[in-house]
């Protein structure tokens, strides 16, 4: 098992990354600190979509343009086609969430989230 | 250690196990087996044929995925929407002209930055023209315009008139539109929504002219992506301003 998870290590990055981004998000009241949090949660998946796509000794998958070369070997072009959808997602969800964001501190004049449900709790 | 801390670390050693677990029973990094990495071979093989891009990845995403790309658009497009609605587009207030020319006045930043903005463009236009030869793209150059975009809105302090919005909102609402446009070349012909090949002639492939629909997708994307960076971009900067606006009554 130990020698599988050293021989997978790339992967193992992108756990920590993960896990890192989960801690920011989990542990941090600031709004704006938990989007970055999710951010590098989003980073975490794509290395290891990437990651994942590896051929060992493979090239880019900038192909011939006659037939086959013979022995050459690519990286799997597949996973980085899948997540470009994540991408743009990632990015559509930061856009929103930073414009609910600037809505929550027009109204509550904080970006503490504890301190937006104290005031909420407050009020109820 | 508060308590909340001590859950968020229980919380963070239960999820990161399960996953190093996962990984230990991964296949070997850059493994290429019957269960990983399966359809490498009929990718890699056949997309120069089949969808006339030398680029593989550029060959999948914009002939064989072409409708899910299409939903990417959409998803950037719905993006905008709600970020706009949430921000409340359009409430420029009228006095915002004058005052935002506070955020940098910098001479030399503008002066380098009025150099640099033009080769931006033209590198971010390459890359969407030639992102059926080499690594880049629609989404890849549309980003590069984007980025360039912003570096102007900076340059010129913002300058929150709706002009430039209203001019991004239109490319990205048009891009979208070529794009099914093109989709619907495929009907007309006979072809599935989106078909490549049989409808647009594929051409020589590696040549700059070739791929058929994929260069024409890949404008309608590059338009799409730097359009929506910059709505994006004014749209928050403007929710910003305003709010200041409204806390200085």
């Amino acid at each position: 098992m130990i020698g599988r998870l050293l021989q997978n290590f790339h992967y193992l990055v992108a756990v920590l990354l993960f896990v890192i981004g989960f801690h920011t998000m989990l542990t941090h009241a600031n709004l704006i600190k938990k989007i970055m949090g999710m951010n590098i949660m989003d980073t975490a998946v794509f290395l290891l979509f990437i990651a994942g796509g590896y051929v060992e000794g493979g090239r880019a998958p900038i192909l011939p343009p006659g037939p086959p070369v013979a022995g050459v070997r690519y990286v799997n072009p597949v996973p980085a086609a899948l997540i470009l959808t994540g991408i743009v997602i990632a990015v559509s969800i930061t856009a929103f969430a930073l414009g609910l964001i600037i809505k929550l501190y027009r109204f509550y004049g904080t970006l503490d989230a504890d301190e937006i449900a104290a005031l909420r709790s407050r009020a109820a | 250690m508060s308590r909340r801390d001590l859950v968020a670390v229980l919380t963070l050693v239960v999820v990161g196990g399960i996953m190093v677990l996962v990984v230990a029973d991964m296949p070997a990094f850059g493994s290429l087996g019957p269960q990983y990495n399966v359809m490498y071979e009929k990718f890699t093989g056949r997309v120069v044929q089949e969808t006339g891009a030398v680029n593989a990845v550029t060959g999948i995403i914009l002939d064989y995925r072409a409708y899910d790309t299409l939903g990417e658009t959409t998803v950037l497009l719905v993006a905008i929407m709600g970020t706009m609605a949430a921000l409340g587009a359009g409430a420029v207030h009228p006095a915002a002209g004058a005052a935002a020319g506070r955020p940098l006045d910098s001479r030399i930043l503008a002066l380098v930055l009025r150099v640099v903005i033009p080769f931006t463009q033209l590198f971010g236009l390459f890359v969407i023209f030639n992102g059926h030869l080499s690594p880049g793209g629609g989404f890849a150059g549309g980003t590069i315009i984007g980025a360039s975009l912003i570096l102007g809105a900076l340059v010129s302090n913002y300058r929150p008139g709706r002009r430039a919005e209203v001019r991004s909102e239109i490319v990205e609402s048009a891009s979208v539109g070529w794009y099914l446009l093109v989709g619907f070349a495929g009907l007309l012909a006979g072809k599935a929504f989106l078909s490549n090949a049989g409808v647009f002639p594929l051409g020589t492939p590696g040549m700059p002219f070739s791929g058929g629909m994929i260069l024409l997708v890949s404008m309608a994307v590059g338009a799409k992506v730097a359009s929506t960076m910059q709505t994006l971009f004014l749209g928050l900067v403007h929710g910003g301003i305003r709010h200041e606006r409204e806390a200085e009554r």
